[in-house]
């Protein structure tokens, strides 16, 4: 018989196992109260591929109830249009700022594969999508109390910054706890990010109001676009 | 290697992984000048855009061009200035860290050539009235850009040369020499392979009529001259 020493360290009894079939239900209770088990999978390569695409789900069933609510302020097609606009502009502006993610990270001195970043993304998407998901209510009765299209404009604007600041901090701790050492350059990517989330919803204009187009090409800047609905309603 | 772990073993500037580049020279030449092609193609391409598609192609093949031809052009005064400076590395090495800085510097680059599209796409259009305005948008923000992965690719050669010298007085003294000298030469041939971004008033070509005609230091002399009034 011989004798065994088991180190443990603190930070492992922190680590909860997450399932390689989680259930949906699983994965939301786990990104929201032990992210760090999430940076734990995802750094180890323990986070399935399974998971990977019911997080995706959770992103698109998320974004699409909160794109109902957005469509209900005009009704008729913008409750066909603005979910899938939603969910478009959320999924282009993720892959058009991915690729300089990779890079930053990998300047930050973190050692993720392509991956692993993307898997991190996705999660931070799900975060917004379940935090959205969760201020649907508000954004439900505050649509029906709105009547002008600014003032209904600034109050998603509140909910998704107040989503995007929990999910984006989210991934930036995930980002330092998985080795980034330059926060700095994190950060510049997460004001990247959301100003180009904030033109591609100026891109696919209408998503909130009712225009006679369902899309145009008309190009503007989404400060531009938003002092001219303003303007409009006065 | 896999081009993936190449990338971000450049981005990270462990400066014991860089140096062990330094000793297996053909290799990593190599694969430092793919990732230059690859990531300079990909900026030359978002750089054109505005312009014409067929400036987007052009531009797409220039960029690394002008790159490759920069670091090739000044490979043998660098190798020099580095071993006169107190560096202790070859001809080659020298040719290959000065080759890994702009392999980095053309990653990035790349890495924001999607988001530099996107801009494109909501600047106002070639043709349309305010066109001009558009021009020096673009202009501008990718000058910021280069700007912003030039120090990140210098600060990242800067510290393999204090690992290789083991003294950052050595090490800030060749950088500046290889800067001077790449900025002298890099100049000159963005001079003789311009357009680049592609001017508004001129049509798409490869290259301007006599490209060897004249010099970026000689144009720089007459604006100031014209600016003066003499």
């Amino acid at each position: 018989m011989h004798n065994e020493t088991v180190e443990t360290n603190p930070e492992e009894t922190l680590i909860h196992k997450l399932s390689q079939y989680a259930t949906v239900m699983q994965l939301v209770d786990a990104l929201l109260k032990r992210p760090r088990s999430f940076f734990h999978h995802i750094q180890t390569d323990e986070f399935s591929f399974n998971n990977s695409l019911k997080l995706a789900f959770i992103s698109l069933m998320g974004l699409l109830v909160y794109g109902l609510i957005i469509g209900s302020f005009s009704g008729n097609i913008q409750w066909v249009a603005s979910p899938i606009k939603i969910i478009v502009g959320t999924v282009l502006t993720a892959l058009l700022c991915y690729p300089s993610l990779y890079i930053l990270v990998a300047l930050s001195g973190a050692d993720l594969r392509p991956a692993q970043i993307g898997i991190l993304l996705i999660s931070s998407i799900a975060l917004t999508a379940i935090l959205l998901l969760g201020f649907a209510p508000v954004a439900f009765i505050f649509t029906f109390s709105i009547q002008t299209l600014p003032f209904m404009g600034l109050i998603h604007l509140i909910l998704w910054l107040g989503s995007l600041y929990f999910s984006l901090d989210y991934l930036a701790k995930g980002l330092v706890q998985m080795g980034s050492k330059d926060v700095s350059l994190v950060k510049f990517w997460l004001v990247i990010f959301i100003i180009t989330l904030l033109q591609m919803s100026t891109t696919l204009r209408p998503i909130l109001g009712q225009e006679e187009y369902l899309l145009t090409t008309e190009k503007k800047f989404f400060l531009h676009h938003w002092f001219e609905s303003l303007d409009k309603s006065r | 290697m896999h081009w993936e772990i190449a990338i971000r073993q450049l981005c990270q500037a462990r400066v014991e992984v860089l140096a062990a580049w330094l000793h297996d020279e053909k290799r990593y030449l190599l694969i430092s000048l793919g990732l230059l092609i690859m990531g300079g193609a990909m900026y030359g391409a978002s750089l054109g855009v505005w312009r014409d598609p067929l400036q987007a192609f052009y531009v797409a093949i220039k960029f690394p061009l002008l790159l490759g031809l920069t670091a090739l052009g000044n490979a043998l005064i660098n190798g020099m200035l580095a071993q006169l400076l107190g560096a202790s590395i070859s001809f080659r090495q020298s040719l290959l860290a000065i080759l890994m800085s702009y392999a980095l510097l053309a990653i990035i680059l790349g890495a924001f050539a999607p988001l530099s599209w996107f801009l494109v796409w909501h600047l106002p259009a070639m043709g349309s009235l305010s066109q001009t305005l558009g021009y020096d948008l673009y202009l501008l923000t990718n000058v910021v850009l280069i700007i912003f992965a030039g120090l990140i690719a210098n600060s990242q050669l800067y510290r393999l040369l204090v690992y290789i010298c083991q003294d950052a007085l050595k090490a800030k003294q060749i950088l500046i020499a290889w800067l001077i000298v790449n900025l002298f030469l890099g100049a000159q041939l963005s001079w003789n392979l311009r357009p680049f971004f592609g001017s508004p008033h001129l049509v798409v070509k490869f290259l301007r009529d006599n490209p060897f005609d004249g010099s970026f230091y000689e144009a720089i002399f007459y604006i100031v001259i014209n600016y003066m009034g003499a």
